[in-house]
């Protein structure tokens, strides 16, 4: 039972939620002009950003881990551009750095859900909000947004799912330490590293609840059938 | 895997009228020669070549690779290995993975294998692992604790001392340090692995870390002397890295065979070259 409640008080459920929420929030303010972009252009370059978009999808999270590590460190490329605008300190080990770790890691999961659902709005809406004369802004707000509502919870999901579970990238840049940079992920690498089979089963447990969970909204959700919390899908 | 090609031509009539005709028997005797071929091995060799799978502590599998190849060079069986981390290659073993010999990073987890009644013989320590603290680019002083007073702003990197000897080893300096000195401030990142904690000082993330004297020497070009000092013995209980044969093994006796190649002066020679201490010997 020490091992169950250990376990359950463990910084890292904390840790997790926080970066995985502070990763969705960046992402979802990031990832809709992009999306836009992606969804609207005629441009020939977007192939190739569309490509390196879905990178972290099928790279090894070592590779991108491996990369970050030498981006981070005090004199990384990385690390010297954020201290332009004022950040002072070390990215790798710090929560900064996993956050930004976890916003190229879950990219993707922003992006590709936005870009297909922008894709769905009809043009002639629009342009005929156009001629009403709303402005650029007001257009994406009392069109695209209310249309989109689906793809936008649907993205936002999946990129916090998807920081929560990640593993390799925070086993590379993160350092391990506790309350700052343990992910519940690498707590359960951890536990079963050290023999600590009890606390493993704890935290897996969760893990595989909340996923299931997460996935069962989302997949309903594209299926249009109605959800707690949204009445008129 | 020779019955194959007769079984396929057995089951030819009964399926005439059906898909098989539509591919000649020629088709057939390929794919029952490819089964043949590749399904037996490089060689075909009469004598049974199955290789010998050794699960392998990931700081000692660059050793394991030449030490291997001897073993093979001198008439032995071909062998084959998993690097990882002890305690994954621990689990895996308990789960029934098909492993003829484990080599551990330390001498509990062997132990408890010993103790399940999982291990063919005893076991056997191999090398002896020697902890240094590294700081490239630095001038460092003889002094560990001196040293470390100095850090800093900076990090220090170490492997996870909850599943890491050679962490748990740093950690006993750390903590010996400390109460010989009292208040020591410093800014650790764990690495999972004594592989991992060498890269953050690799890459310049951490400026000082406790690493394996091996990893040192398996550096191209070698490191500078300057910039590592050897963590005297004495502070943390000895990096004994042991091992056992497996019971399960299909091979007792070419897996005991290897356990004598890797323990023979030669091999042990070539161990401490590599950057290891003399082991303790059999436990």
């Amino acid at each position: 039972m020490n091992g169950v409640l250990e376990a359950l008080s463990s910084p890292a459920l904390r840790l997790t939620l926080e970066v995985a929420a502070l990763t969705t929030l960046a992402l979802m303010l990031l990832a809709p002009p992009l999306a836009w972009w992606l969804a609207t252009t005629r441009s020939r370059w977007r192939g190739l950003c569309e490509a390196i978009v879905a990178l972290p999808l099928v790279l090894p999270p070592t590779v991108l881990g491996f990369y970050l590590l030498i981006l981070m460190n005090p004199d990384g490329v990385l690390t010297r551009a954020l201290g332009v605008v004022g950040f002072d300190g070390q990215l790798s080990f710090s929560r900064s750095g996993l956050v930004l770790a976890s916003i190229l890691y879950s990219l993707p999961f922003a992006v590709q859900p936005l870009v297909s659902t922008f894709a769905g709005v009809p043009r002639a809406l629009l342009e005929a909000a156009q001629t009403l004369g709303a402005s650029l802004p007001d257009r994406f707000i009392s069109v695209v947004l209310p249309l989109s509502r689906r793809g936008f919870v649907t993205a936002a999901t999946l990129t916090f799912a998807h920081t929560v579970g990640e593993f390799g990238v925070v086993l590379m840049v993160g350092g391990n330490i506790p309350g700052v940079t343990q992910m519940i992920s690498v707590a359960i690498f951890d536990h079963v590293e050290a023999l600590e089979y009890t606390q493993a089963h704890v935290l897996s447990l969760i893990m595989l609840g909340f996923s299931l969970g997460v996935l069962t909204l989302v997949y309903s959700l594209q299926r249009g059938i109605s959800v707690a919390g949204d009445p008129r899908s | 895997m020779r019955a194959t090609a007769p079984t396929v031509t057995d089951r030819t009539p009964l399926c005439v009228a059906g898909g098989v005709r539509r591919f000649p028997p020629r088709y057939w005797r390929v794919i029952g020669l490819l089964i043949m071929v590749f399904g037996h091995g490089p060689g075909g060799a009469q004598h049974d070549d199955t290789p010998l799978r050794i699960a392998v502590a990931a700081n000692f599998a660059p050793v394991l690779a030449t030490v291997a190849e001897r073993f093979t060079a001198q008439g032995g069986h071909r062998v084959v290995w998993s690097a990882a981390a002890s305690g994954a290659l621990y689990a895996q073993i308990r789960q029934g993975a098909p492993f003829d010999i484990y080599l551990s990073a330390d001498v509990m987890r062997p132990e408890k294998i010993h103790a399940a009644g999982l291990a063919s013989g005893p076991v056997f320590g191999y090398a002896t692992g020697v902890l240094v603290l590294y700081a490239p680019g630095q001038n460092i002083k003889d002094d560990i604790a001196e040293e470390l007073a100095r850090l800093g702003d900076g990090y220090l990197a170490m492997a996870n001392p909850r599943i890491a000897p050679y962490g748990a080893a740093a950690q006993q300096v750390l903590d010996q340090i400390r109460s010989q000195r009292g208040e020591l401030t410093l800014r650790t990142a764990m690495g999972s692995s004594i592989g991992a904690a060498f890269h953050f000082v690799a890459t310049g993330n951490a400026s000082h870390g406790f690493v394996a004297l091996s990893q040192l020497h398996s550096m191209n070009p070698p490191a500078d002397p300057a910039n590592w000092r050897t963590v005297p013995g004495a502070g943390h209980a000895p990096l004994t890295q042991a091992g056992v044969v497996l019971a399960r093994s299909t091979q007792l006796r070419a897996s005991h065979a290897f356990r004598a190649f890797l323990l023979a002066p030669e091999q042990q020679q070539y161990i401490v070259d590599s950057g290891y201490a003399a082991p303790a010997g059999d436990s």
